[in-house]
């Protein structure tokens, strides 16, 4: 592997972690936004909330595992 | 917690969403592509075996799998919200219809049972005819109400005939 991309890559993964979760958190935000808003069953936007949040706690896990590794290649 | 905004008196006759096998179309397909990135594996494996020898391969195909899943993950998350935030409502006063065309772009559109024409009911093909959906289209006598269309209704022709019976109830629009 080229030398300058080896010393940058660590950089990488975490900045596309970083975005990942940024990207995540403000869908988030936004679905809970409309789910609350418009959503006519408060049981139902409340599930939502907690399964996307869940699901996506679990992924950005998995994420983060990956990152740690490649970043202390 | 919502905005529409019911009156008083107002009854809700019927409550509809989209019909359950639009959504599990838009989720299967959705989840198929879940499984690029074993089908890529697989073809890197047949294709180009050598690339299996690059460090760390297996660190950056779990990289890349879990963002990809992520991805995927947030589209039916997208999904799953348009479903189940498009609405019909039919009232003994008028039908609501309630489109949630993408995230911040929403139409609510209200239809006086006076104002109805004609509601015709079509089963296109026979996935519709199979699954009973179709669409409705509800033609208006007010040139600023237009006409409107509902797709994917379950049960089409149960859901002109509550309408019907309600305009019927209605006085006639005097010329």
């Amino acid at each position: 592997m080229d030398p300058l991309i080896a010393a940058s890559l660590p950089l990488i993964v975490w900045a596309i972690f970083a975005a990942s979760a940024a990207l995540t958190t403000l869908l988030g935000a936004l679905l809970t936004y409309h789910w609350f808003r418009y959503a006519h069953n408060p049981a139902a936007a409340l599930l939502s909330v907690i399964i996307y949040a869940s699901v996506s706690f679990l992924l950005l896990s998995g994420l983060l595992a990956a990152t740690i590794a490649i970043a202390s290649i | 917690m919502n905005d529409l905004h019911l009156l008083p008196d107002e009854k809700i006759i019927l409550k509809l969403r989209k019909h359950w096998i639009l959504l599990a179309r838009d989720t299967i397909s959705t989840l198929l592509l879940a499984f690029l990135p074993l089908i890529l594996l697989a073809v890197i494996q047949i294709m180009a075996p050598q690339f299996e020898n690059f460090p760390n391969y297996l660190a950056f195909m779990s990289f890349a799998s879990a963002l990809w899943l992520l991805i995927i993950w947030l589209a039916l998350a997208v999904i799953w919200t348009d479903y189940y935030l498009d609405l019909w409502i039919v009232t003994d006063k008028r039908i609501i219809s309630v489109d949630q065309i993408s995230l911040f772009n929403r139409k609510v559109t209200t239809l006086s049972h006076d104002r109805i024409q004609e509601v015709i009911v079509k089963e296109e093909n026979f996935v519709q005819v199979f699954f009973k959906y179709g669409t409705l289209d509800i033609e208006t006598a007010s040139p600023t109400d237009g006409d409107a269309t509902m797709e994917g209704i379950p049960n089409p022709e149960r859901v002109r005939a509550a309408i019907l019976a309600e305009t019927l109830k209605k006085p006639s629009i005097q010329v």
